[in-house]
């Protein structure tokens, strides 16, 4: 028995060195190339033009699909910023989908919508519809009430209900730069390849006082869990998306903020209701079906394309999402298990979803198991005491260094964070994130995995308050007040 | 070597990479904040230079001159405000910047094999944003002889069209082919760039259409036919249009029907033959479009075809054709009367959708009176459209109409049984 597990801690010990090294090694790839795509991207900026698209009748009109659910709180200022893009043909449809709140009454009352009839076309299958708001003074807004049936329910109606060929998922909880859905959108008219699908880079909304209005100073959150979280987003948009995008194998484009090409959306059947991550399989299925037509396409990310998202400041909700966040992956991998290691999906096949099942769903067992496994090690006199400090010594300044670098590229890029305070915050909580953080982080992970074999899982609202900087009722006067404008 | 010194070296390097990326974030945010305020500053200063030059005072040119010629922030600074100053109908400003040495200096930029592609491009839209119509040769020259340079064409050919003059026209359309085939530039930019010269330049890009309709030139034709379909259309677009509604090319056929459908003309030189013909095309698009040139020209004699085409298998084209004899009002009255006591589901929806978002049943509302010859037919219509679940305008109006009579008969509609109003 000692001896078998004696064979396991060897074998474990090993594991980890293997995985810690690839691991690395891959986000130093995915590092290097955002550096040197943000050098470029920067060094473009300097002689392009994307404003002409802004007075082109050539620019793709686009559908923006905000579904919402018990959103009284934040649904008035997504749908004010969403009003005033900087694009020349968009509308806005929002999909109330069963809110037991204010939700539905206060768009009512704040834009004076009228009930209108539409027929309504499932091509895509959604729950049943109870009626379409509208008021011709605001004629590219629509509000569609619908019986309950989740995210990916919503959207699909949003989808059936849509004019153009373009559309944009928006989280209810979201607020889009104001040339956010135009610089999104020349990423794809520029695009030599036809580009199906595209992400913008969604940014922490915390402690913000309406970002999206030029003019407006950013301010940084007072609380911890929200600052870890910027630096978190950071990494994963400015060097995670950026790496994978440019070595073409995106998988995951933000449900806050993604533009879609809604045929193809439709041919690849619409957002699975099953999916809890219905952001990541729908993006699935499209390198599916495209590869399977034998079509050349092309899945993108939009690094100045800004949309501001709030995130969780309570441990609970944290946890709650970041387990969502877990199963999702899972799920989305398991279904469309056939991809991985195949050569026919290419990088994504190849390389992206292996990276996230093998690499980034199983490090929280592998954090976690070495809490267990390394005092067992010692116990058996199987570690090396100095061997043991210098490897966690280095795990931790690697991982302090991604976060400093992060925070170098989003200096390089958008610079969203002016003041000397914020950028010595940044620093700090980027150093700090690996002592508490990062591991309770492992520990909602494993409690995913954990409900994901073990329990049922169906998809879920998550409460946002709205409690940025501002209260409500300034977003309720933004809202109405900018639309009149 | 021992594993350990090479893991204590990482820690090292990792270390000190973290130091230098701190001090180098701080120092880099600090270095840009100096060059801002001093480019601030200059700016101000130049301002005030470039008003007493163009206020008649030429001794400060030369000064201007020498910042142009020196590579620092103070020709950054001047670059700033003359961008924002330069307008091509401002001759002055056009002048002063020739004179300060602007061109000279980016058209020896954009020709210069020493320069990086991002320079020579950036060169390339200094030339276009300052409207140096001089400049057209050079960068023609230059597009030609290196349209394999995806980057640096784009760049040029943004630049050109916004100098925006004929010759600026002429030179891009003397290589579009070449570079569209080339995937040089997308379609998308391609019509965008021809839309920006559409304009002023209407007639000529009709005869460049022409020319690339004979040289046979199809994704050339099919870009600028969009492009043309979204600008004013005029009679000579849509003659050539007309000419090419031949073509075998459905992707051709419906843009020129687009563009057909876009005129703003009393008329068209088509008849309804022809028009029928694409109404029967065995592309669901052309039908389609062939139905908004007949609704926007022959609604009336095309009647009967707009009913056959309620049936059509692409509830697209049935939509288009339901809004068509929507569109005629009470002239085609009976007609619709037809159609919601036929049998096609599919037809009925369409046109009662189709009376909804026209805004034509506040019209057959308004017949609700007895003495309207239209009272029975319009009330066949909108109990059809309530029995389908089409009524909350209905409803309203039969709440708030000031005509008691059209708000009696609306509830009686509504409520046959008698009951209350919801």
């Amino acid at each position: 028995m000692t001896s078998y597990l004696i064979s396991g801690i060897i074998f474990f010990n090993i594991a980890v060195g293997v995985y810690y090294g690839l691991l690395n090694s891959v986000y130093t790839l995915l590092l290097s190339i955002a550096l040197f795509t943000v050098i470029r991207h920067g060094s473009r900026a300097k002689y392009t033009e994307d404003r002409l698209w802004l007075y082109s009748n050539e620019t793709p009109p686009v559908s923006i699909l905000i579904p919402a659910c018990n959103e009284e709180d934040v649904i008035l200022r997504t749908v004010a910023s969403a009003l005033v893009q900087e694009y020349p043909s968009f509308e806005v449809i929002v999909i109330n989908d069963g809110s037991e709140d204010k939700t539905l009454q206060l768009l009512i009352e704040t834009y004076n919508l009228q009930k209108v009839d539409q027929l309504y076309r499932d091509i895509l299958k959604t729950e049943p519809i109870k009626g379409f708001y509208y008021n011709k003074e605001h004629p590219n807004f629509l509000v569609v009430d619908k019986e309950k049936g989740g995210k990916a329910d919503a959207l699909n109606a949003g989808i059936n209900i849509s004019h153009y060929p373009y559309f944009c998922s928006v989280d209810a909880d979201s607020i889009l730069d104001t040339s956010a859905l135009l610089k999104i959108m020349v990423q794809v008219v520029e695009s030599k390849v036809p580009v199906i699908a595209c992400g913008g880079d969604v940014r922490v909304l915390n402690g913000m006082d309406h970002p999206e209005v030029q003019g407006n100073a950013p301010e940084l959150p007072e609380s911890s869990l929200a600052m870890f979280q910027i630096v978190e987003y950071l990494r994963s948009f400015l060097f995670g998306r950026i790496g994978w995008n440019a070595l073409g194998g995106s998988v995951i484009l933000s449900g806050a903020f993604s533009l879609f090409l809604k045929d193809a959306v439709v041919r690849a059947g619409g957002y699975d209701r099953k999916q809890v991550s219905e952001d990541l399989e729908i993006v699935l299925k499209l390198h599916r079906l495209y590869a399977h037509e034998k079509r050349p396409y092309k899945i993108d990310y939009a690094l100045d394309a800004i949309c501001w998202t709030e995130v969780p400041e309570k441990i609970g909700q944290l946890g709650r999402q970041r387990r969502r966040w877990q199963v999702g992956l899972l799920q989305a991998c398991w279904k469309h298990r056939g991809m991985i290691f195949n050569p026919k999906y290419k990088t994504v096949g190849l390389f992206s979803l292996p990276y996230f099942l093998f690499l980034e769903s199983t490090g929280a067992v592998i954090e976690l198991l070495g809490f267990v496994v390394m005092p067992l090690a010692y116990y058996f006199g199987l570690l090396s005491v100095h061997y043991f400090i210098l490897f966690l010594l280095l795990a931790l300044v690697y991982g302090t260094f991604l976060s400093v670098a992060t925070i170098l590229l989003e200096e390089m890029t958008i610079k969203r964070y002016p003041s000397w305070k914020h950028l010595a915050r940044l620093l700090l909580y980027g150093s700090i994130e690996h002592f508490g953080y990062r591991q309770i982080n492992a520990w909602w992970r494993l409690q995913g995995i954990f409900q994901f074999f073990f329990m049922p899982y169906s998809w879920e609202y998550v409460h946002k308050s709205g409690k940025t900087h501002s209260d409500h009722e300034s977003h309720k006067t933004l809202g109405s007040e900018d639309v009149k404008q | 070597m021992d594993i350990q010194i090479i893991l204590l070296i990482l820690v090292c390097l990792f270390s000190f990479s973290i130091g230098f990326i701190v001090l180098g974030t701080f120092l880099r945010r600090w270095i840009h904040k100096k060059q801002y305020t001093q480019i601030d500053h200059l700016k101000s200063l130049y301002q005030t230079w470039i008003d007493e030059v163009l206020g008649g005072n030429t001794q400060r040119i030369s000064e201007l001159q020498r910042v142009v010629g020196e590579d620092g922030f103070g020709r950054e600074a001047l670059e700033q405000i003359v961008c924002e100053k330069c307008r091509a109908d401002d001759k002055a400003i056009l002048s002063l910047i020739q004179e300060v040495g602007f061109i000279r200096l980016y058209e020896k930029k954009l020709i210069s094999q020493r320069l990086s592609i991002p320079m020579r491009a950036r060169a390339a839209d200094r030339l276009g944003r300052m409207q140096s119509e001089e400049s057209v040769d050079l960068l023609f020259q230059v597009l030609k002889e290196e349209s394999d340079k995806t980057e640096l064409a784009n760049s040029i050919i943004k630049a050109m069209a916004l100098i925006g003059s004929e010759k600026a026209l002429e030179s891009i359309i003397t290589i579009f082919p070449l570079i569209l085939k080339k995937e040089v530039i997308t379609p998308k930019n391609g019509e965008m760039i021809l839309l920006m010269f559409a304009p002023l330049y209407r007639e000529h890009l009709v005869r460049v259409l022409h020319h690339f309709q004979h040289s046979g030139e199809r994704l050339s034709v099919i870009v600028t036919l969009d492009a043309l379909s979204r600008s004013v259309v005029t009679e000579d677009m849509v003659a050539v249009a007309m000419e090419m509604l031949e073509s075998e090319d459905a992707e051709i056929r419906v843009r020129c029907l687009r563009l057909i459908a876009n005129a703003n003309l009393q008329r068209v030189p088509m008849t309804l033959h022809e028009i029928k013909l694409h109404l029967h095309d065995a592309q669901w698009f052309i039908r389609m479009q062939a139905v908004e040139v007949a609704r926007r020209f022959f609604c009336e004699k095309s009647l009967g075809e707009m009913v056959l085409l309620l049936r059509d298998a692409h509830w697209q084209v049935r939509r288009a054709a339901a809004g068509a004899i929507v569109s005629l009002g009470d002239e085609s009255l009976e007609t619709i009367i037809g159609v919601i006591e036929g049998e096609d589901t599919y037809a009925k929806e369409a046109i009662c959708e189709a009376i909804h978002l026209e805004g034509y049943v506040q019209q057959l509302v308004n017949h609700l009176t007895q003495s309207s010859l239209l009272f029975n037919s319009s009330a066949r219509i909108l109990f059809y459209m309530h029995s389908i679940g089409l009524s909350s305008s209905l409803k309203e109006t039969a709440l708030s109409h000031p005509d008691g009579e059209i708000r009696q008969n609306l509830h009686l509609l509504i409520h046959p049984q008698g009951g209350d109003n919801d």
